[in-house]
């Protein structure tokens, strides 16, 4: 007994000692947990909310130009009601795409205004941390972007969005969300839903060209990003963002 | 099917829960594998005498639970043919992918030390058996008879290393389970340091109960009297665990209620809308309160022993509802409110189906089956051949 | 070493397992995996992204419409429409494409015009907006007929 509780002791120390090792090689390799180091974040799109109309025009275009399934949505656009008892009053009847209904309310409006919503682009994608199996990924010019040939469809990237932006394809079965129109930038087109804006509220292009027309923006303006506490650092930014917007 | 109720605002992608029941079993059978580990180690590293009887079949029953750990995840995979490439392309921040190779590693861990543990009795029902049944076995031995004492003497120091760092590996198994969830940062209900921790404790406590039913069980089956003292401390263990688990539960709500960051009003609403009852009655009063109160008697008074395992039983069989609840309220409450904080969704579960509640049931009973089916090609009880025990 | 007889004959089918493990790998993972990188931020299927790339396009901008309806163009980029893109109001050009005479590329109902016209509270106050076509009647001070479209006074492709 005694010499197996020494036996015992060493064994366990060995195994300490080769887990510790072996979980300490971990930071060592490179790049940390997050960010994408490597890749260059060229694209920035900028959403200004006191453009937005609510026509639910690009909502419609992103279904068409991506064939994204039913009561999913790789955008949409949300409508808050801010009344003057401090309610918040927050609704994307299908996702918008048919544009808005006036509502009536018990109590005066005090302000109210549309939020266009789409997948960040993150630098720091919590989905792409997560992903088991390396589907979804940080593409060149920094688009977040889904293998579906290799997604297993286990929807652990959907957990980790804090946006809402990913759903499963139910057609697929594979991770689904949007990826900035990337067949469409790379043939120098712009999103779909860029494009179908009536009012410019949506803006697209390359920060580092001049001639986009988001990078006057993007170095002058003031921008807020969504949930900033996630560190997730996203790509799309928004130009006079109400606190109550989540 | 029900219509999904909503209340407030939730993403347009949130409506559907996309992490069905599939996912509350298996971490549950994960948990299980994982306590019923750490009792045949008690036995076999940290010297429990009390404990031997059961020692052999918590190994067993350790294996045959981690048979089916990964079955539940599979059911739910949109694409389970492709399971594989967790395994394949890795990708090493991504803290499932560990999964399949802390899953394999464990499972060649708990076979080699079942194999150890089993080898003597595989031999003699080798020489026994004829025919075809004794080229089971003798596939079962890997055609190697040898039983002289030296080679058990390095079986047994085998299966004590075996043990040793199965015990973190079980841990490890489990603890990393919670951190799935735990690591999530989008999800203020799941994103909580202690999360693998509470999994590990409540995997503890789930393992042992479900040990003493099986154990009492098997025992009242076979007509053999259960050993009261081997029971007793079964109960003590369960109720030291369930302490600290149900601490660190309580513990968890109530830094959430008293920091009350801005999610929690929308926590509090989805605890009390709609996991009223697994929550707030199954979770924390009637599975916790009780065993809690009772184990505590069974533990520190004498009472006859009919008794005491009654009571016991009973405790158990809440505490495995417990657990189970527990992995409901974490699995399935963090996908009822949305992320945006202001609305409350549904999950409707189905009957039948790839993941409906049919499913799930005939998941949970394949360990069991499995665990006769075992017993029926080495008898786990056989009183003979002590020698081999570690 | 007589001893350890069986424990070699497991650790000889444990390390066939691992080899299988590995040839069956080398088998299933497609071969761009990693040309970016391996194992960390480049690690992925090197042809995905070209594959997402090569995704048909539908909507093709405004000046694809130029060519063929030169007029138009010219007259909506006059106007209060200008900033609107065809494809907003039509449908998209691979739809056209296809089929030339489709009734469904225009609409010009009321509700068509009133999915951005239409008094909202959430709308920006600058932009023109009108309660209904009977308000907006009355505002002119114009009678209002049954079966009145804002298409009769209003051309959507230069609106004022
Ligand atoms: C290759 C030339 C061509 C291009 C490019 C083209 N069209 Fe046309 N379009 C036609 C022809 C031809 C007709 C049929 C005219 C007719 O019969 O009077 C037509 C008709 C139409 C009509 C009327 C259909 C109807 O039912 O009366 C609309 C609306 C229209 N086009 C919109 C567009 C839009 C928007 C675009 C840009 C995306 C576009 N077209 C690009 C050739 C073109
Ligand atoms: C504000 C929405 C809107 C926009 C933007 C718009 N159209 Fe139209 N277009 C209409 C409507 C509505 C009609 C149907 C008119 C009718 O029925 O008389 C129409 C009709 C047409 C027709 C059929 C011929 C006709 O005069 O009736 C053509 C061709 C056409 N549009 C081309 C274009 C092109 C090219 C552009 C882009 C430069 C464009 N439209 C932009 C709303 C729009
Ligand atoms: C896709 C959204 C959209 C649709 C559909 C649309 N409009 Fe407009 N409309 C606009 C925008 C954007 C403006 C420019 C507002 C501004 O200048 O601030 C505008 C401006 C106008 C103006 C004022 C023009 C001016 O010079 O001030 C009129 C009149 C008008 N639209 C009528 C119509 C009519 C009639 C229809 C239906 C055929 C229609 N609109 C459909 C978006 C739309
Ligand atoms: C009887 C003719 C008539 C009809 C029908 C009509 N409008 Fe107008 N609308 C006008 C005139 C005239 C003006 C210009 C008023 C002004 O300049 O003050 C106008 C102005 C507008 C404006 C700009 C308002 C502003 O504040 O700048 C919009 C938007 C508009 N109309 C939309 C519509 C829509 C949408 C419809 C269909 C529901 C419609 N109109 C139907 C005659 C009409």
């Amino acid at each position: 007994m005694n010499k197996d509780r020494r036996n015992f002791i060493k064994q366990t120390g060995w195994s300490i000692l080769g887990g510790g090792l072996l979980i300490s090689v971990f930071p060592l390799l490179p790049g940390s947990a997050h960010a994408s180091k490597n890749k260059n974040h060229i694209f920035a799109f900028i959403v200004d909310i006191e453009k937005c109309i609510g026509c639910g025009k690009c909502v419609n275009a992103c279904i068409k130009e991506n064939s994204v399934p039913n009561d999913f949505y790789r955008t949409w656009v949300e409508r808050y009601h801010i009344l003057e008892n401090g309610e918040v009053i927050v609704d994307s009847p299908d996702g918008g795409s048919d544009g808005f209904k006036p509502q009536e309310f018990k109590h005066k409006v005090e302000k109210a205004f549309f939020v266009p919503k789409l997948c960040n682009h993150c630098k720091k994608p919590n989905c792409v941390q997560v992903c088991p199996v390396v589907a979804t990924y940080v593409s060149k010019e920094g688009v977040v972007l889904v293998d579906d040939k290799h997604c297993v469809g286990c929807s652990y990237c959907v957990q980790a969005c804090p946006y809402g932006a990913r759903f499963i394809n139910p057609e697929t079965r594979t991770a689904d969300k949007c990826t900035w129109c990337y067949h469409r930038i790379k043939k120098g087109y712009k999103p779909a839903c860029v494009l179908v804006c009536p009012t410019g509220a949506r803006q697209f292009g390359r920060i580092d060209d001049p001639e986009s027309p988001v990078h006057k923006t993007v170095k002058e303006k003031m921008l807020q990003i969504l949930k900033p506490e996630t560190g997730n650092e996203p790509m799309t930014m928004y130009l006079g963002l109400d606190k109550e917007v989540r | 099917m029900h219509e999904i109720v909503t209340s407030g605002f939730l993403f347009p992608n949130e409506i559907e829960v996309h992490w069905s029941i599939m996912i509350v079993i298996y971490p549950y059978i994960t948990g299980l594998v994982a306590g019923a580990f750490i009792v045949s180690s008690l036995y076999h590293v940290f010297g429990v005498k009390e404990l031997k009887p059961i020692a052999k079949f918590s190994l067993v029953g350790a294996f045959c639970f981690l048979n089916f750990a990964c079955t539940p995840l599979l059911f739910h995979l949109g694409h389970p043919e492709r399971a594989f490439n967790i395994m394949f392309t890795p990708k090493f921040t991504s803290a499932m992918s560990g999964f399949g190779y802390i899953y394999s590693f464990y499972l060649v861990l708990v076979l080699l030390e079942i194999w150890f543990v089993f080898r003597p009795q595989i031999v003699s029902m080798a020489l026994e058996s004829t025919g075809l049944k004794k080229l089971f076995y003798w596939f079962l031995a890997l055609g190697n008879y040898d039983l002289s004492e030296k080679t058990l003497a390095i079986d047994r120091k085998l299966i004590l290393f075996l043990a040793a760092i199965g015990i973190p590996s079980a841990c490890l198994l489990h603890g990393y389970v919670g951190f799935l969830f735990g690591s999530l940062k989008s999800n203020p209900w799941w994103s909580t340091p202690l999360m693998p921790v509470i999994f590990l404790m409540s995997a503890i406590v789930s393992g042992i109960a479900v040990l003493i039913i099986c154990y009492w069980i098997v025992m009242k089956a076979k007509g053999m009297k259960p050993d009261n003292n081997c029971l007793k401390c079964l109960y003590k263990y369960l109720w030291g665990f369930f302490i600290v688990d149900l601490t660190l539960e309580m513990l968890e709500i109530l830094t959430m209620y008293y920091e009350a960051h801005e999610e929690w009003h929308i926590i509090s609403r989805m605890l009390t809308e709609r996991l009223g009852f697994s929550y707030i009655i199954l979770q924390m009063s009637i599975c916790s309160v009780i065993p809690m109160i009772l184990l505590g008697i069974v533990s520190l008074t004498n009472m006859k022993d009919s008794t005491r395992n009654t009571l016991g039983i009973f405790s158990s069989a809440l505490i495995l509802i417990q657990v189970l609840a527990m992995r409901w309220n974490v699995v399935i409450g963090g996908q009822l409110f949305s992320k945006s904080l202001r609305g409350l969704t549904t999950y409707n579960l189905p009957f039948f189906g790839r993941e409906g509640l049919a499913m799930a049931v005939v998941l949970v009973a394949l360990p069991f089956i499995t665990m006769y089916v075992f017993n029926l090609i080495l008898p786990v009880w056989q009183k003979e051949v002590p020698k081999a025990e570690g | 070493m007589r001893h350890y007889n069986h424990v070699i004959r497991f650790a000889i089918i444990l390390t066939a397992v691992l080899i299988g493990f590995f040839a069956v790998r080398g088998f299933i993972v497609p071969e761009s995996f990693g040309v970016y990188g391996t194992y960390m931020y480049g690690y992925h299927r090197g042809n995905s992204d070209s594959e997402e790339a090569a995704q048909p396009i539908l909507y093709y901008g405004s000046d694809k419409c130029r060519k063929c309806h030169e007029k138009l163009y010219e007259q909506e980029s006059q106007a209060g429409h200008s900033k609107i893109a065809c494809e907003s109001c039509h449908a998209n050009w691979q739809a056209h494409n296809n089929n030339t005479r489709n009734k469904v590329l225009k609409n010009g109902s009321i509700e068509a015009c009133m999915q951005c016209h239409k008094k909202l509270s959430a709308r920006p106050a600058a932009f023109p907006q009108i309660t209904d076509i009977k308000q907006h009647m009355d505002d002119q001070e114009q009678e209002f007929e049954k079966g009145m479209e804002c298409l009769d006074c209003h051309d959507p492709h230069e609106p004022l």
